[in-house]
């Protein structure tokens, strides 16, 4: 009740603030940029794991965003509005940057390296608990494909069938590049966490 | 298939766990597949490997956002003023005015001129603490009046839309942070020229921010 009254307040706040900046109004484009910075900038940070990029690509998504707003008409949520604005700035980098791993339906052969599921006796239970600076880290090291289905489906909550439609590729790709990514994750974060003897990465610093 | 363990030791994969394989995945997606929590409770590799992916999709969902630095908006707002989109700029705030008249903006200049041609061996010389360190990269005149900035932002805080004085209190103390960081290494690096960049940097857009939010006050209070 609470979480459905906070949301319709929040809807509220959005709306007036949007109908100011539709006027030209600074006062409003600052706080439409306070409320929404975080998750703008957080997406683009996980997406891409490089935080000069994302600040720039969070700069390029609020400026999208502000060019744009006088076509919103509110026929979608503007965080969902948002949101998608800033994947597809996000996606457009990567795919300039030659990632074709972004394209899920394309076969790319580094994504398929085979996925090792190996302990030792004393280390059968890979994780108790996962901080945050380590999950981050071990997500930065994904593949940019696999990257991106994970933090779109496992951070960011979207389901299959709109990252099927956000990434161009099949709902099953999604699923099964989701599936890969979550055990390269593991694999990731295994290797983080044991010495380098045991071939775990050292970390920085 | 045999799948090798860290210390030598092999794991001998069974039909149930290239069973649970295949769906695993399913399994994870919300679909219903009692063959994988059985095998699981059975198989010690294969119940880890669960146990593992519950806890990191778990993780995932949970992680924090992050804060991006202040001069994301400084650089959207300068190209939102620059191409027109911001149709009524606001005026320069009384405090904006007062640094910009002569006797400080040219007190202010002789300080940064200063602090670029001689702030190194000044530094060396005085052994200054942290925040002599920053008077000498700032300026005292652009300190004090910060200082003044934030005592009246505090005194009329009140004023704003909650929702607002939360985002100043955040890019507050955001700039807050970054201060100090700089702050404590040149303490120990008075020489490190980046940190008194980003020092100067970060006091200039402080006066800015609260600048903004004593406007914003003062026309909430009208």
């Amino acid at each position: 009740m609470a979480s459905t009254q906070s949301r319709a307040s929040k809807a509220a706040s959005d709306a007036e603030l949007i109908a100011r900046a539709q006027r030209g109004d600074e006062e409003a484009f600052g706080a439409l940029f306070e409320v929404h910075k975080r998750r703008v900038y957080s997406l683009c940070l996980r997406m891409t794991g490089d935080t000069a990029e994302a600040e720039d690509l969070a700069q390029e998504a609020f400026l999208q965003l502000f060019r744009k707003i006088a076509t919103f008409r509110g026929e979608s949520a503007f965080s969902t509005w948002l949101h998608r604005l800033v994947v597809n700035v996000v996606l457009m980098h990567l795919r300039k940057k030659g990632l074709q791993q972004v394209s899920l339906d394309e076969p790319d052969a580094s994504q398929d390296e085979p996925l090792k599921r190996e302990y030792g006796d004393d280390d059968k239970r890979l994780l108790h608990s996962i901080d945050r600076i380590t999950l981050s880290r071990a997500i930065d090291g994904l593949p940019p494909g696999y990257r991106a289905v994970l933090v779109l489906h496992d951070v960011e909550g979207y389901e299959h069938n709109e990252i099927a439609q956000i990434l161009n590729c099949s709902v099953g790709n999604s699923k099964s590049q989701l599936h890969k990514a979550r055990l390269k994750l593991r694999e990731l974060l295994r290797s983080q966490r044991l010495p380098a003897s045991m071939g775990g990465v050292k970390p920085p610093g | 298939m045999l799948q090798q363990g860290g210390n030598g030791a092999a794991h001998q994969a069974t039909a149930s766990c290239r069973d649970f394989d295949v769906q695993l995945s399913d399994y994870l997606e919300g679909q219903d597949r009692p063959a994988v929590t059985t095998h699981a409770v059975e198989c010690e590799f294969c119940g880890a490997v669960l146990a593992d992916l519950l806890l990191a999709r778990s993780a995932s969902a949970g992680l924090a956002e992050d804060e991006p630095p202040a001069r994301v908006w400084a650089n959207v707002r300068a190209t939102l003023v620059a191409e027109g989109l911001i149709h009524s700029p606001r005026q320069r705030g009384r405090w904006m005015e007062w640094l910009l008249t002569p006797a400080p903006a040219a007190a202010l200049t002789a300080l940064v001129l200063l602090s670029v041609f001689a702030g190194r061996s000044l530094i060396h010389r005085y052994h200054q603490t942290a925040v002599d360190v920053a008077e000498i990269v700032v300026g005292r005149d652009l300190m004090q009046n910060v200082s003044q900035m934030e005592v009246a932002f505090r005194a009329q805080s009140a004023r704003l839309n909650p929702t607002v004085e939360r985002a100043y209190e955040e890019d507050l103390a955001s700039l807050d942070g970054e201060i100090k960081e700089c702050q404590d290494t040149l303490a120990r690096q008075p020489d490190d020229n980046l940190s008194r960049e980003y020092l100067a940097s970060a006091y200039t857009e402080k006066a800015r921010v609260l600048e903004s939010a004593l406007e914003l006050g003062d026309s909430d209070g009208r």
